[in-house]
């Protein structure tokens, strides 16, 4: 499948002010179509607000957002028809159940067959176990699995996720992992705004850090990696032990994994292998792309 | 989608309250008026009657304005807080509005979710308690018990009306459930309690108005009927510009 990056949202400039609290100013990001677009940032950094911007719910006090080239904030519902969000406080009514709320949620997407549809979400995260119970007696686990089913109603082109992976148990995080990458061979875009990072890594094709309300750094992963300035290489030897000494004596700052050695910093790979010439050690060196906590880390530093 | 919306509205969820409703009124029906009053004085200047009346006729008597309103309105009020600013506050209008559906929709289908589900019950309870205050008639002769009825939900359906606007408006101004239901109980009693006049002409809408003791007229559009109905002008506006208030701010306000 041919995948056109294409923006699928644009954001220009965008300010949100809540009385006297700037919660996001002058931000501006855009998101291709097919890519995983993480959005990182301490609490109160304004992920959300930026994520409620995006789905409409909320009106910009200033700027532009466009989701497939139209304002959500004028035509919500239209962008809904291709696109599902979950929020981290998504709270459906207490007393439904979880099939019934789908099923609505599926008619109110304007599905051809609700009850279909509802079952295929169900079944995808594992929920129609529990799903004829009233909601009012599920875990906050089985609620976020059930926003998760809500979110991916409709098979989306867009899907937005604030916090997916709060509560979710490792088998529930391991699916939604799985879908997402399903979801990305079939061109559709991912946007999301987690703290919990470590199941995006390897998906992650862009990122947005953000810091009390602004962009701090945004882009494809490895250009934000050259905005940042951190590079990471590794070196395979059969002798750790006699390399990592060597390294720590250099100043270089190091993390070892068996027999792979991660230099953190800004280093050249053709320098590091010179150096290590000169200790007579087989080594193998390659540059290697750095954890998104080491990248988010270092940005915010 | 609006009939989707709106039946999800009236039917998910709220049977509970609804029999609640039910239950309640019913009490308070049969519990105040059931009894066995059939003789009525009247006393006007110049002119003293003792009267039999059938008890249907007393519940008619006795339904009047004030003690209907009082009841009423903190129903009304506690209805309309439940199903719009207690859902806003749990942040499930979120949840319904990452959808297709329109904020206009679910506006007005929760409107109507709230106007039926409350003058159902009442029109229930009414048809229940003039059966059950006049049991020999009834067998008898049901229309005759029964006569009185359309005029009654006819200015009943009123006087909801006139109670909803400020009660939907409280609900989309309070965000906390608890201040949407206490602070206008709290000013229109106290209001009302000291008389102000302005506030008194809208709530309670003064057109209850008794009918008259020996006489079945139905909705024939008698000069009292049409004087009630008169009266009532003021505190329909009044209300239908609250409505269109809220569904302004409704409108118009960010989803947090």
């Amino acid at each position: 499948m041919v995948i056109s990056m294409k923006e699928v949202i644009s954001v220009d400039g965008v300010w949100k002010v809540f009385g006297r609290t700037v919660a996001l100013r002058n931000v501006s990001l855009k998101v291709p179509s097919g890519s995983v677009f993480l959005i990182m940032g301490p609490n109160g950094s304004g992920k959300s607000t930026l994520l409620k911007l995006i789905t409409g719910l909320m009106k910009p006090t200033r700027g532009r957002i466009k989701v497939f080239g139209e304002d959500p904030w004028k035509s919500r519902q239209e962008i809904f028809a291709r696109m599902g969000a979950m929020f981290e406080d998504h709270s459906p009514p207490d007393w439904a159940t979880g099939r019934a709320y789908l099923e609505y949620k599926a008619s109110l997407k304007g599905v051809k067959d609700p009850e279909k549809e509802a079952l295929r979400v169900a079944k995808l995260f594992k929920i129609t176990e529990f799903w004829d119970r009233s909601i009012s007696t599920y875990s906050s686990g089985m609620r976020r699995k059930l926003a998760l089913a809500d979110a991916f109603i409709g098979d989306p082109e867009l899907i937005i996720l604030d916090e997916p992976t709060v509560a979710l148990d490792k088998e529930a995080r391991a699916i939604l992992r799985e879908t997402i990458m399903d979801g990305t061979k079939q061109g559709k875009t991912f946007v999301i705004a987690s703290h919990t990072i470590v199941e995006f890594e390897g998906l992650v094709t862009h990122l947005a850090i953000l810091s009390l309300g602004q962009v701090v750094v945004s882009g494809k992963v490895e250009d934000v990696m050259k905005k940042v300035g951190i590079r990471q290489v590794t070196i395979k030897t059969n002798e750790p032990e006699t390399v990592a000494s060597f390294l720590i004596r250099n100043g270089y700052s190091i993390r070892v994994h068996g027999n792979h050695i991660a230099i953190e910093g800004l280093e050249d790979p053709d320098e590091v292998m010179a150096k290590l010439k000169n200790l007579g050690v087989k080594v193998e060196i390659s540059e290697t792309r750095p954890s998104l906590w080491e990248i988010y880390a270092k940005a915010l530093a | 989608m609006f009939f989707k919306v709106f039946k999800w509205e009236f039917l998910s969820g709220k049977r509970f309250y609804l029999i609640l409703l039910i239950y309640f009124l019913l009490l308070f029906s049969s519990g105040g008026l059931v009894s066995s009053k059939y003789v009525v004085e009247v006393r006007e200047p110049g002119f003293y009657i003792k009267e039999d009346v059938t008890p249907g006729r007393v519940i008619d008597i006795r339904w009047h304005t004030s003690s209907l309103w009082w009841f009423l309105f903190p129903v009304v009020l506690a209805y309309t807080v439940f199903v719009f600013s207690y859902e806003l506050d749990k942040g499930i209008l979120r949840a319904y509005l990452l959808s297709c559906v329109k904020k206009r929709t679910l506006f007005i289908a929760k409107l109507l979710s709230i106007i039926l589900s409350l003058f159902i019950p009442l029109a229930a309870c009414l048809l229940i308690v003039y059966a059950l205050a006049d049991p020999q008639l009834f067998m008898v002769d049901p229309l005759e018990v029964y006569v009185n009825i359309p005029r009654r939900l006819l200015l009943c359906a009123l006087m909801l009306y006139t109670m909803m606007g400020i009660a939907i408006l409280s609900s989309i101004i309070f965000k906390r459930p608890l201040y949407a239901f206490g602070i206008p109980m709290a000013v229109i009693y106290v209001l009302n309690i000291v008389s102000l006049r302005g506030i008194s002409k809208y709530i309670p809408p003064r057109c209850y108005s008794r009918l008259p003791y020996s006489e079945s007229i139905g909705l024939v559009p008698t000069e009292a009927l049409l004087n009630a109905l008169r009266i009532a002008i003021p505190s329909l506006i009044a209300s239908t510009i609250f409505l269109i208030t809220a569904y302004i701010i409704f409108i118009r306000r960010d989803v947090a």
